[in-house]
């Protein structure tokens, strides 16, 4: 210590002394910590104190908690996740790179996965064959009217009712989670041509607008082909 | 809006220049109000570890912790628009935290101290002998922190083990800068009888004390 500097005056040694915590945690900006550096150099009293609490953060260090396993807990939360309404698409912005240089959730699709084998384009072409003689059947046997309580039919330009081709390779429990994810509650088993067609009246999302939802399925990997069915 | 996602503005309490969120935070929060479920789970899988230590050290309760943990983030995925930008993300979500903790304790989930701490010195007279000890120094400073309110425990905990800024730690705690600062000036206090057991010349200490 040197004892021919003047002590501080007592209002800013107490302000000092009440900050060193975060002197210790190596939190405080640049110019307060070097503020804290030259009051120390001349203060004794202050240098044991900033002793003791570096002790204290040692010790406090040492404590061990026994954490659980992330990835399983948050299995545990998932069954408790509701899937929200998707209220916007994704768009290509710089930062989701930065999210894809993460681990990727072990339950996320695969780019890799995104290769059309040949009997995906079979499932597309026999889709597009399917698809109108769908359509003149369903206008066959839906009513021809809708009460005011059918909030499916006030929906613009479509009933809500979507068709979807999936992946082959995509399994049906991430079908179904996809499913639930935007609402959709299958109406229509696929037959041989893997055909689903779903209705967006259910659920989360029936909150979402029709074609926010096409968009967003359009972009999940494992979705062939979504389109809406149309009504006469 | 749920008050566990009130998060203490700039103003009358005295918070200023805290850390912002930065572009990581943005995006984050930005593809979680999308209800993109990856993100989700990425920033779970990163703030999990810290936030079940956290709410385990202010509770004591490794069931319980697990539970908070959950209830906190399933609350980032129902309600993101509670993030308005003024802090950083993770420090919203230790907010939220600290008073689920705070409630569940507040309905006894902690548990209490085996020993009434009026006085902590009366508590560790008869340990002295054998606090050279680093088990034994650990067991002390667990009956130390038992002494202290809940709220000074926080400041503590998120000063030494989470290494925040005390303007962050405001924000958690919904308070002013001062606030914290007060609350750690006590804590330290309260401390004092196991602090004089971590300095180097304790013994020489002591005997001033005595004399």
């Amino acid at each position: 210590m040197n004892t021919l500097q003047p002590h501080p005056p007592k209002h800013v040694h107490e302000d000092i002394l009440t900050r060193l915590p975060w002197l210790v945690n190596g939190s405080l900006e640049a110019e307060e910590r070097v503020h804290l550096e030259a009051h120390l150099e001349d203060c004794e009293s202050c240098r044991q104190e900033l002793s003791v609490l570096r002790a204290l953060a040692e010790n406090l260090g040492r404590r061990s908690v026994s954490v659980p396993d992330s990835h399983a807990a948050f299995d545990r939360l998932k069954a408790r996740m509701n899937p929200r309404p998707v209220m916007a698409t994704r768009n290509a912005s710089p930062g989701m790179d930065r999210t894809r240089s993460k681990p990727r959730p072990r339950w996320a699709f695969r780019r890799s996965q995104r290769h059309i084998p040949l009997a995906m384009a079979a499932t597309v072409l026999m889709a597009v064959l399917i698809a109108p003689l769908l359509t003149q059947w369903n206008a066959l046997t839906e009513p021809g009217f809708h009460t005011l309580s059918d909030r499916v039919s006030l929906l613009p330009g479509a009933r809500g009712d979507l068709r979807l081709v999936f992946d082959p390779k995509l399994a049906p429990p991430a079908i179904d989670r996809l499913l639930r994810e935007v609402g959709a509650e299958v109406i229509g088993a696929p037959g041989e041509g893997g055909i689903y067609t779903v209705r967006l009246s259910r659920g989360a999302g029936a909150q979402a607008d029709p074609s926010a939802v096409m968009a967003y399925l359009r972009q999940q990997e494992g979705v062939v082909l979504v389109e809406v069915v149309t009504t006469q | 809006m749920d008050s566990e996602l009130t998060l203490i503005m700039d103003g009358d309490a005295g918070i200023s220049a805290n850390a912002l969120c930065d572009d990581q935070d943005q995006h984050w929060i930005a593809r979680i109000r999308e209800g993109n479920a990856a993100a989700f789970e990425a920033l779970y899988l990163e703030l999990h570890p810290r936030l079940y230590g956290f709410i385990y050290r202010m509770t004591r309760d490794h069931g319980l912790a697990e539970d908070l943990v959950n209830e906190t983030l399933l609350l980032v995925w129902e309600k993101p628009e509670g993030f308005n930008g003024q802090s950083k993300l993770s420090t919203w979500i230790f907010g939220i935290a600290y008073r689920k903790a705070l409630k569940a304790i507040a309905k006894g989930a902690r548990a209490s101290a085996a020993v009434p701490l009026d006085d902590l010195s009366e508590v560790l007279t008869d340990r002295k002998v054998s606090a050279t000890r680093e088990v034994e120094l650990e067991n002390l400073l667990s009956v130390a922190l038992d002494s202290l309110s809940d709220e000074q425990r926080a400041v503590i905990e998120l000063t030494f083990t989470e290494g925040l800024a005390y303007r962050d730690i405001a924000v958690i705690l919904g308070c002013p800068e001062n606030t914290v600062k007060t609350r750690m000036f006590h804590a330290r206090r309260k401390l004092e009888p196991y602090l004089v057991l971590l300095r180097p010349d304790r013994d020489e200490y002591r005997h001033e004390e005595m004399t």
